[in-house]
Formats: C-alpha cells, structure tokens, sequence
C-alpha cells in the first residue's frame, strides 16, 4: 500500500489523477490551444508587418526595420530598464508582503490592515501614477509641506523622484499597485491551505516560533506566490500608464517605447514600432519558458 | 508539590494572556495608522485640488476654492453617465465571463505536464494591450465585432480570461486532488465534486479574481480606444482626454471619477471577511496530524 502511494506520488498530476478528470478538461485545453493560435497570428502579424510585407505604406519584403532597430540603442537600453524597474519593484513588494505576513504571524489577524490593503488595490494604476505625481513632484505636496516647515527655498532644490533617471516614481507607484495584491494573495493562501496548521506541528516538534516561520511558513508560502511573483514582475515589464505619466524622455520602458513608434510618429517608422514590439514579445516567450521549464522541472 | 506547579502554570498562563492582548493592542494601532495614512495618501491630494481651481506655489490650497469643478462637470451633458454606464456593464460581462472561462483554463493549465500550457497562459501579459489591440483590429473586423461592445469584451476576455486562470490555477493543489480522489472513490458525481470540493476552494479567491478583471475592463484605455474605434465610449475615454489636456484640478476630479467604481467595488470585499471553510480546516488538520 505504501509502495503504491509512493510510486503515486512521483506521478504527474493528469496521470495520478486519471478518475478525476471531466469533460470541462477537453474545453479547457482547447480555449488554451485557441489563445496560443490567437497570439501566434497577432506575433506573425507583428513580424510580417515589420518586415514590410504587410502595411498600408509596405513596398515589399526589407530588412531595413530591424537594421535600424538593432544598430540604434533604444531598444537594448528599453528592454534593460524595464528588466530592471521590473526586478526592483517584484522585489520590494514580495518584501513588503512578507513583512505584513510576519506581523499576522505575530500578533495574528487584523481587519483593519486587510481593509487597508483592500483599498490601495482599488486605486487603478493610473490613478496610481497620478497621486505620485502629486505628491512627489518638484512644486507638489511633499515639497510644498517641506517649504512650510522652512526646509526647502524654491521646488528647484527639491530632489527630482518623477521623470528622473532612477525611475523612483515609476517604481513607487508599481510598488504601491503590486503589493496589496501579493499579500492579500499571500494571506489567502495562508488561510485557504492551512500553513498556520503545519506552522503549529513544527512548533509541537520542537522549533523555536522564529525557526518555524524561516523552515516551515516561508518556504510554502514562496512556493506557493511563485506564479503570482512572475506575474508582478511581467505585469511591470510591460506596465504603460505610470511610466508614461512618470518616467523619463529616454530611455523609456519599452511598451511606451512601442506604443511611441507604432501611434504617434508617421506611418512609415510604424514598422519600427512592430519591430520593437516582435523583440519585446520573444524576449516575453524566452523569459516564461525559463520560469515555466524550471517549475515543472521542479514538479 | 501540586498545587506549586498549579501556580506556576496559572502564572503562565496569565504572562501568555497578558502578551496576547499587547499584541493585540500594537496590531490595532498599526491596522489604524496603516488605514488612515492610506486614505490620507490617496484622497487627500485629490479631494484638496477637486474643491477649487488654481494651485500655485507655496500654497497648499487651491487658489479659489469652491466646487466649480463639480457643478461644471455635473450640469454639462456630457454624458459622463452613459459612458459609466457603458464601462460598467463592459466590466461585468468580462469579470464574469473570465472568471468562468479562467476557472476552466486554470484546472487544464494546472493538469498538463509539459510548459506550453503555462506558456500560454503568461502570454497576455507580455504583449502591450495597445499592440495586440492593433492587430487584433482587423481579426475582429472581419467578423463584424470591431466598433462594438461585444468586440471590445471579446478583446479584453483574452487578457483577463488567462489572468483568472492564474489566480484560480492554486485551486488545483495537491489537496484538491486528493479530496476530488477521495470523493470519486467514494461515488460521488461530477456535480457533487464540483460542489463540495471545489466550489469552497474557489469561493476563497472568486472576489480577488472577480475584482481584478472587472478594474481591468474598467480601466482600460488601449482596447477600447482601437477595438472600440470611438463608437464604444467609456469612462477611460473620456477621463484620458480630461486628464492629457486639463489641468490639476481637473486631474484629481477625472481621477476620482475614475476611481470611485474601484472603491465601491473593493470597500464591501475588505468588510466581508473570507472564512475558511471547515472541510479545508479538516483536511489541513488530517495532513499535519
């Protein structure tokens, strides 16, 4: 009975679970399939387009596009600072949420701050971007607090964190958009598995509340939001609203990048844009598939 | 000898209640502080700049105030009504049907072994809404869906369909598997399963869900302004407009505006509290007995 468990146990869960399966199984793998068709023919589209074999303005199959997309730095510099913001604010909203989860695994539950976090997630991105921009802006709320208490002579000295080089409003306001939902996920997962329950059996062996948390409540938890991880980090790789309020003139995170070529030049650059937006969807595919390849490696 | 050690227990056991209730008391403190430095932060600049025209430098008030802002905006027929209207029967249909179709994709998503599955499932969310829009125009053209509603929640149902399916994708833990197992050996149907195994699994995450797709429908500028072409006129049409051309009073209005459905929306789900239900508490405790 044990070997069979085990060797159970080593199985993938379609092959573990063969009575469990339903007919919903057969329309669920198809609307998949559908939308992967649905956006190959949106990225064939994407690269005809760039190519110039089809476009209002296109004179036949060229190269010149993508010479110029990758002779110019836009693209690299692009790519690397959404990478980067995206990285940044991942990490400081994954932080965040742990440390609300730690307080809850503290002091416990409190309505209080769900409430709070319930309603920094009703606030839309671009209202988001907006209240940065208020608040941080050289003549905004902040510096005209700072004047009053007789901190600051004029909104030139105050320090610029809006359309700046390190992106510290675009990050801010990612941050405050990411992680309300990473750690209301991340509550309701603690709630919905049971964690506290193996947290409890840890301390009953013998571990210190402390060593239960490190060993036992965080490494489920991680394993866990590792979907909704990746998710906040393409989510902010190819946010559009704040760093187009927010950021600064170049380099630009690459969906205003595209969105910048494709809309707003003439009709001729708007095969660069879909040149930018063909690199920007490979380089999307390339990062889920190392994320997806290494969960189920892991499985 | 006893009742020493009875003492000594009861001391215990006081010095534990008394650190609960500190506890307790911090958790408060910070659960107030928290809420009210968030309604400070996010309503404070808007309703302050709202209630006048005119912000100069140093002044921390608008210059006139006033609610000419509001008047203005409320006595024009500017059909800021029927394009709320619009946008929130545009949320409901997407949140819903997504949620419907994630919940389905979620569980084929979670049963294949290989990475395509969840390839796909990623995808929407590396690809700029106002490119895929694009492209996605002459898709929905052809079949006679672009210009109007229907088109527009078929657009954004391909973002927000696979972003419920990540949400709901935790549904299908091992757990899961094991009770579904459980309940099918024991003769339970289909409909049973879904029921009373899956159904108060999904009932925990159906509010984040069904609220994250309906923001996403009701925020969203790109698909509707290419898919839409004008003909299908939203609050986020409108309110980008306000926000590109005005200025900072207008902003903060447009921004309320925009935001107002969000809070009504969200406000009741933080006061609903989600309680665990009893069969996930017997199976959590059956596997850490």
């Amino acid at each position: 009975m044990k070997d069979s468990a085990r060797r159970y146990s080593k199985l993938p869960n379609s092959r573990l679970l063969p009575a469990a399966r339903f007919g919903d199984l057969i329309i669920g793998r198809l609307l998949l399939i559908g939308l992967g068709l649905l956006f190959l023919q949106l990225f064939l589209h994407g690269l005809c387009y760039s190519l110039g074999v089809t476009g209002l303005l296109s004179k036949g199959l060229t190269t010149r596009f993508w010479a110029a997309a990758m002779s110019s730095p836009a693209l690299r510099q692009s790519l690397q600072l959404s990478a980067l913001i995206a990285s940044a604010v991942t990490a400081i909203s994954l932080s965040g949420s742990l440390l609300f989860t730690l307080l809850r695994y503290h002091s416990g539950s409190s309505r209080l701050i769900e409430s709070a976090l319930w309603l920094a997630m009703a606030v839309p991105v671009v209202v988001a971007a907006t209240l940065t921009r208020f608040w941080l802006a050289p003549g905004g709320l902040i510096a005209r607090l700072l004047y009053h208490c007789g901190l600051l002579e004029s909104p030139t000295s105050f320090p610029a964190l809006i359309n700046d080089p390190c992106s510290i409003g675009i990050i801010l306001c990612g941050t405050c958009c990411s992680m309300p939902l990473l750690t209301l996920f991340q509550l309701r997962i603690q709630e919905a598995d049971g964690l506290h329950r193996y947290v409890r059996t840890a301390v009953q062996l013998g571990a210190s509340r402390w060593q239960a948390f490190l060993h036992v409540l965080l490494p489920m938890l991680l394993q866990r939001s590792r979907g909704m991880l990746a998710l906040t980090f393409l989510w902010n790789f190819s946010a559009w609203e704040a760093p187009l309020l927010l950021g600064q003139q170049s380099p630009r995170m690459i969906s205003v990048l595209i969105q910048k070529s494709s809309g707003e030049f003439s009709l001729d650059q708007r095969p660069l844009g879909f040149v930018y937006s063909t690199v920007y969807f490979i380089v999307g595919v390339l990062t889920i598939a190392a994320f997806a390849g290494k969960a189920a490696r892991r499985e | 000898m006893s009742s020493l050690s009875r003492q000594s227990e009861a001391k215990k056991n006081h010095g534990e209640a008394k650190k609960n209730r500190s506890a307790e008391g911090s958790l408060r403190c910070v659960g107030y502080l928290l809420l009210c430095s968030t309604v400070i932060v996010i309503a404070g600049p808007l309703l302050l700049l709202s209630c006048g025209t005119g912000w100069s430098w140093p002044r921390l008030l608008p210059d006139h105030p006033g609610f000419t802002n509001w008047r203005t905006l409320l006595s024009q027929d500017t059909g800021l009504l029927s394009a709320m209207g619009t946008s929130a029967a545009l949320a409901c249909l997407t949140s819903f049907t997504a949620t419907a179709i994630g919940l389905i994709m979620s569980r084929a998503a979670a049963l294949s072994t290989g990475i395509t599955m969840r390839v796909i499932l990623f995808l929407p969310w590396i690809i700029s809404p106002v490119v895929a829009a694009v492209s996605l125009y002459q898709l929905l053209a052809g079949l006679s869906l672009a210009g109007s509603l229907a088109g527009v929640v078929a657009a954004q149902l391909v973002f927000a369909a696979p972003f419920a399916a990540i949400i709901l994708r935790d549904v299908w833990n091992h757990q899961t598997h094991q009770m579904i197992r459980l309940v099918k050996d024991l003769g339970g149907s289909a409909p049973a399963i879904w029921m009373h195994v899956i159904w108060p699994r999904v009932r925990r995450l159906l509010p984040l869900c069904l609220l994250q797709t309906a923001l996403f429908s009701w925020l969203d500028y790109g698909i509707v302004s290419v898919i839409g072409g004008g003909r299908v006129d939203t609050i986020t049409v409108r309110l980008f407009a306000l926000l590109r051309e005005a200025g900072l009073n207008q902003a903060a209005l447009a921004a309320i505006m925009l935001m107002s459905p969000a809070i009504v929306f969200g406000i009741p789900l933080a006061v609903q509290r989600m309680q665990l239900p009893a069969i996930l508490n017997d199976g959590a405790e059956g596997l850490s007995d």
